[in-house]
């Protein structure tokens, strides 16, 4: 029966055993797919036919206090070339031109037809455009809905603003710093395709929802900020200048309500913006600092008073020179004053007497006044790159005596725009210094959260700044500014000219002209600084005083400041 | 005698109840009413799947639409924005109406007006305030 090397029940059993083998290793395999491996292999398939849309949240808008529109969000059409599935592009690219009013040659030339991606033909087009493209039923070519950014009130605040990136992240201004805020989340629809690749009608989930990001209601004015612009570029042709800076601030909550500053950008619908534009994009108002110049005495001053080491009566005899360490402090005149009381100090801008100041109070106690009114530190405005200014006290490296001298007069000291107006604001505030705000409130999901004011510190008491903010009327009220008072208006202030440095040093000849400024005086509503650079006429009462009250008359008219007719009127006011 | 076995026939060897059933169609020819249901259910289905696809399609295109109309209202809505901007009406105002600037302004200062209801300061003084008014 048995035949060969093998028995017939042999070979079974070999055969048998073979397949148990191949059975066996089967089922392990599929054990192995099936259960150990299960979660991996679920993925590996999933992510064959499973994928995500994006779905973009619209970004919030930028509004200004009365609800305005700054900056929204539009979805637009554009429309779309896929160069590899149109055949005859002569033909597609005139009958798009002249949907499109292109130059045929134009649309030919954006049409590559290798491209297997969508290409942009034209974005963003109108409605109406798109529905005629459409119509046309050309191959290849799609429309696509993009969101655009728009501003409704052109370049107005165009640095605070700032812009947003063609992936539509804030870059510049606010739109960076609240691009958080603005952005919302985006989310994705899930979703299938068969094995050609095709979507399946029924497989569309929301997964996640986008959430919309969030609109934000500024400070700022859009008619005084309108009008803010104006005077300024007219001041600076004026006075043939290189550039300005207007800010207005409500002093008892720190609010903006004006953030000019020239030279600006243009904040052009979709433009690629220029290398150029870029430098003039800062919000440099608070990104740059500047030696304020006289205007920094009315600090000085404050800081005396309030450490009890002169009063506004107290009495000076300005010889025109103070020596101090072989250094000569000099009027900005060379002229000099004579016995004078320190109201006349500060009304006359005497460099000699404003020092006598600094050196009674010493540098620990002047030094620690400038860092109370917040200088040497950012404000915290929602602003990015804000500069905090620099200040080099007695305990840094470098100091010398003649720096206290020269800084209680604002020179040897650099201070941002927005810092100098704080601290003024802090006088015209009975001596409380707020966190100046460019956000009034906050609206999403249909909930409003209002952006309180921020008190930072009490620093100086109600009654220097009361005793200060009579110096500053009498200041600007001084015969040499008479012209430019308004009738009715009681105002407070002090004018500055500093010298511009450039590469060389302070022999350019130009200046930073300044004049800071709060009223009504005794019930102050707004707090304002306007500096003009490299004007003509050099100082500040001659250059910035004029725009002062032109930018007064606005700020009246447009916050319902009534006249105060007679000195009883505001002698009642009085706190 | 057969009939008397059947009665008392053991419960294990009793004729299932559907065997009658069996027979009735094994008369009528089942296979062509099997293939009537199957069909049936065939039937159904194509049309449930192709309502659905049906409806899927509908419901992606009035989400197409209600995106375009929601871009539309925004596309108007920046229109409308434009059109209350302080720019536009600033040169509709000095385009279409001629207006200009002024070189002057000039503030008038009026009385407040007192309200209706309020007493004249004269009544105040007298003390009329505390009578009843119908005297």
């Amino acid at each position: 029966m048995a035949s060969g090397r093998w028995s017939e029940q042999a070979r079974l059993a070999v055969l048998a055993a073979l397949f148990l083998g191949c059975g066996l290793l089967l089922a392990v395999r599929l054990y192995v797919f099936q259960v150990v491996e299960h979660e991996r292999y679920r993925a590996l398939a999933a992510e064959s036919h499973r994928f995500h849309i994006p779905v973009i949240p619209k970004r919030g808008a930028l509004l200004d206090r009365n609800g305005n529109p700054l900056a929204v969000s539009v979805m637009f059409e554009g429309v779309y070339a896929v160069g590899n599935q149109i055949r005859d592009r002569e033909r597609v690219a005139q009958a798009l031109a002249s949907a499109l009013e292109m130059d045929p040659r134009e649309v030919l030339a954006s049409i590559d037809p290798a491209s297997p991606a969508p290409v942009v033909i034209k974005s963003p087009i109108p409605s109406a455009v798109a529905d005629r493209v459409e119509s046309l039923g050309l191959p290849g070519i799609v429309l696509q809905r993009v969101p655009h950014r728009r501003y409704p009130e052109g370049s107005l605040a165009a640095q605070t603003l700032g812009f947003v990136g063609r992936d539509f992240t804030g870059l510049s201004g606010l739109e960076l710093s609240l691009d958080e805020t603005l952005a919302g989340r985006p989310g994705y629809i899930d979703t299938e395709r068969d094995t050609s690749g095709q979507e399946l009608v029924l497989a569309r989930r929301l997964a996640v929802p986008p959430t919309d990001g969030a609109d934000v209601v500024l400070t700022l004015d859009r008619g005084l900020q309108r009008a803010a612009e104006r005077i300024l570029e007219r001041a600076i042709e004026k006075n043939k200048a290189t550039g300005g800076v207007i800010l207005v601030m409500e002093p008892a909550t720190g609010a903006l309500l004006v953030a000019a500053g020239r030279p600006s950008f243009r904040l052009v619908d979709d433009a690629l913006y220029e290398a150029s534009d870029l430098d003039r994009s800062r919000p440099f108002y608070a990104t740059d600092f500047y030696e304020p110049g006289s205007v920094m005495k009315t600090i000085t001053m404050s800081a005396g008073i309030d450490a009890s080491v002169i009063t506004p009566g107290t009495t000076y005899n300005d010889t025109g020179v103070a020596r101090i360490g072989g250094a000569a402090i000099r009027n900005w005149d060379g002229a000099a004053n004579g016995l004078m009381t320190m109201t006349e100090v500060l009304v006359r801008s005497s460099n000699v007497g404003t020092q006598y100041v600094s050196g009674l109070l010493g540098p620990e106690r002047f030094y620690d006044y400038v860092q109370r009114f917040g200088f040497g530190h950012p404000t915290g405005v929602q602003l990015p790159g804000e500069s905090g200014g620099m200040v080099r006290s007695h305990l840094d490296p470098g100091w010398e005596r003649v720096d206290l001298a020269t800084n209680s007069f604002g020179q040897g000291i650099a201070v941002t725009p927005l810092q100098m107006l704080r601290a003024v604001a802090a006088i015209a505030n009975g001596g409380l210094l707020m966190q100046p705000t460019l956000v009034r409130e906050v609206r999403t999901d249909g909930r409003t959260l209002a952006a309180a004011p921020v008190p930072v510190r009490q620093v100086i008491s109600r009654d220097t700044a009361r005793q200060v903010t009579e110096m500053m009327i009498a200041a600007l009220n001084q015969p040499a500014l008479r012209a430019h008072r308004i009738p009715g208006y009681l105002m407070a202030g002090k004018t500055g000219t500093a010298d511009l440095p450039t590469a060389s040093g302070y022999t350019s000849g130009k200046t930073y002209a300044s004049v800071v400024a709060f009223a009504p005086a005794w019930q102050p509503r707004f707090a304002t600084l306007i500096r003009i650079d490299a004007p003509e006429g050099l100082y500040g009462g001659v250059v910035a005083v004029p725009v002062l009250k032109e930018l007064a008359l606005e700020l009246f008219a447009a916050l319902h400041i009534p006249a105060e007719p007679t000195q009883d009127e505001r002698a009642t006011a009085t706190p | 005698m057969s009939q008397a076995v059947a009665d008392f026939m053991p419960l294990d060897r009793a004729r299932p109840l559907y065997v009658p059933l069996v027979n009735a169609l094994r008369r009528a020819g089942w296979l062509p009413l099997l293939a009537l249901l199957t069909g049936l259910i065939c039937l159904i289905y194509l049309v449930t799947t192709s309502t659905a696809i049906g409806v899927g399609y509908d419901i992606q295109r009035l989400e197409r639409e209600r995106e375009e109309w929601r871009a539309r209202n925004e596309q108007l809505e920046l229109e409308l924005a434009k059109a209350r901007s302080v720019p536009w009406i600033e040169s509709q105002a000095r385009t279409r109406l001629g207006m200009v600037k002024p070189e002057k302004v000039t503030y008038v200062h009026l009385a407040e007006p007192q309200p209706a209801s309020a007493p004249a300061p004269a009544e105040r003084a007298a003390g009329h305030l505390s009578r009843p008014r119908a005297r």
